[in-house]
Formats: structure tokens, sequence, C-alpha cells
């Protein structure tokens, strides 16, 4: 990979970091702690969230998740009771939505002036298939999440 | 206007329940609240609901949906006289101009870009409803 292409991915994936700090703080209330090149946790999560999108560019952002993570964000995300917290499906849902707002806030970075589409979030357990592209992965307070973005189709 | 008759539609339950939640802590008079998952289960409810004397007060309104995403939804809805006078607020993650500019041309009130804090969403809501929530 030449230097040029290295520095746009490096750019990138820091847009795409912002723009989940931006939901993970406004919407949930809470900020990421730590930032790596590659998840410091076991894999596979246990949660992914695939979103894929459409318009100028076309391509898929994928989020993982552990469970640990999952439930503080969707208990705070839906003011949930702190001792019971949300159930799996509730989880789930959050989860979805969580996915749905990085992704659109990471393409309004760059398309101000366009249009795009995402298709509904589909929520898989556990996360399988890697995807090529940008990735992050990310410290919370009560977990880790990974970030993925490929543009154009995905192989396989 | 004795207390606000809502609608949320959003195919994403959790956002549902956020706008819901965000609403009721935001102190707003909300009487009723209705919700659906697209534009087409959306203007069925609008239209059961405004042969109510009391008739919806405000529609929260997400963009992308299945079955009638929300612009299809803005679009159908001002097509009936009837129907035409409810205030659309929109809450979406695509915040591109193109979007929110085509949005006032179909008849959209407002336009929130998500992420969004919940004190936005109040103010959105007291702006688009102004007069009719301080008389309350």
């Amino acid at each position: 990979m030449t230097e040029e292409l290295l520095h746009r991915d490096e750019v990138m994936a820091a847009e795409m970091v912002g723009a989940a700090r931006d939901v993970l703080n406004v919407m949930f209330f809470t900020d990421i702690l730590e930032e790596a090149d590659e998840c410091a946790c076991t894999r596979p999560l246990p949660i992914q969230v695939r979103v894929t999108f459409t318009g100028h560019q076309s391509g898929e952002f994928r989020l993982e998740v552990d469970e640990l993570a999952a439930g503080s964000l969707a208990g705070s995300f839906l003011g949930a009771d702190p001792v019971a917290g949300p159930n799996p499906e509730e989880v789930d849902q959050v989860m979805g939505e969580l996915g749905n707002m990085i992704c659109g806030a990471f393409l309004s970075r760059f398309e101000k002036e366009g249009l795009f589409a995402l298709a509904s979030p589909q929520v898989h357990r556990p996360a399988h298939g890697e995807i090529p592209g940008i990735h992050r992965g990310l410290e919370l307070m009560d977990g880790f999440m990974d970030l993925r973005m490929c543009w154009g189709s995905i192989p396989g | 206007m004795n207390s606000l008759r809502i609608l949320i539609v959003d195919d994403s339950p959790a956002m549902r329940a956020y706008v819901r939640r965000t609403v009721q802590l935001a102190s707003l008079p909300v009487k009723n609240v209705f919700e659906a998952g697209n534009g087409a289960e959306a203007l069925e409810i609008v239209q059961k609901e405004n042969r109510d004397p009391n008739k919806l007060d405000l529609i929260f309104a997400d963009l992308n949906m299945p079955v009638m995403d929300g612009e299809q939804f803005v679009e159908k809805l001002r097509q009936d006289e009837r129907d035409s006078k409810v205030p659309v607020l929109i809450i979406s993650t695509d915040a591109t101009q193109r979007r929110v500019t085509r949005l006032r041309e179909l008849g959209a009130q407002g336009y929130i870009s998500k992420p969004c804090q919940p004190e936005m969403i109040r103010l959105k809501v007291q702006q688009i409803l102004g007069d009719a929530i301080e008389s309350l």
C-alpha cells in the first residue's frame, strides 16, 4: 500500500472514531478510553451489527461489541432499571441503532452535498466474517468495541 | 389544545423508546404517544386519529425506513388537506444539506440530525409548537 493510501486510511479511521465518539458522548453518555489498530479483546466478539449503505459511494459498516459494553450502552440509552437492565432483545435493538447512528454520522462528514441511504441494521450473534477496509478497536468504560468500514462490494 | 398527542415514526424500537423517554423527561404536556414502524403505518394512524376532534399535534419521523421512508411519508401527508397541517419533525442520521433542503420543500417543519441531545429535541418541539405549549 502506498504512503498516500495509508495516510488516507488513517484520516478515514480517525473520522470514523470521531463519529463514534460523538454518538457515544451525546446519546449514550460515555466515552472512548483507548483506541488502537486492533481491538484489545478476545475475538470473535459476541454481537455484530452490519449496516449497508448506498449513495455516492456504497459499502458496509460493521460494529462488533462485547456483552458487557452492549448491556451498559443499551441501559444508558433506554434509561433502563440499573438493577434489572435491558433484556437481550432490547440490547440488540439498541446496538442496531448505535451502528446506524455511527455509520450515518461518519458518512455525513463526507457527504455534505450528497445523498445516501442506510439499510436497516442487521444484528448477528456471534460476530462472523471479516471485511477489508479501515478498522479501529475501541476500549470503552465497560468493555470493547470494534469498528470496520468497507467501500464497494463485500467479498464472499 | 388540552395536551399533546404525538406520533413517533421509526423502524427502530430503540429509537422510538428514546424519543418517547426524551419527550417525557422534557416535561412536555404529552397525553398520548402513538408509534409506527414506517411511513405507511404512520399514515394509517394519522388518518384514524385525525377523525378525532383532538387531532395529532406533532409527528417525529425517521428517514430511512422500510416500506415507506420519511420523505415519502411527508410527501403523502401533505397531499391530504385534512392531515396536511400536522407538524413533522425529522430525526435522522442523514444530515446532508441536500436532504434538509428537500425535506423543507416537502413540508417538514424541523430537522434534527442524530446524534442529538434530549435538550435539542425539547427546544425544537417548543420552537415548532410555540404558543400552543405555553398556553397549556
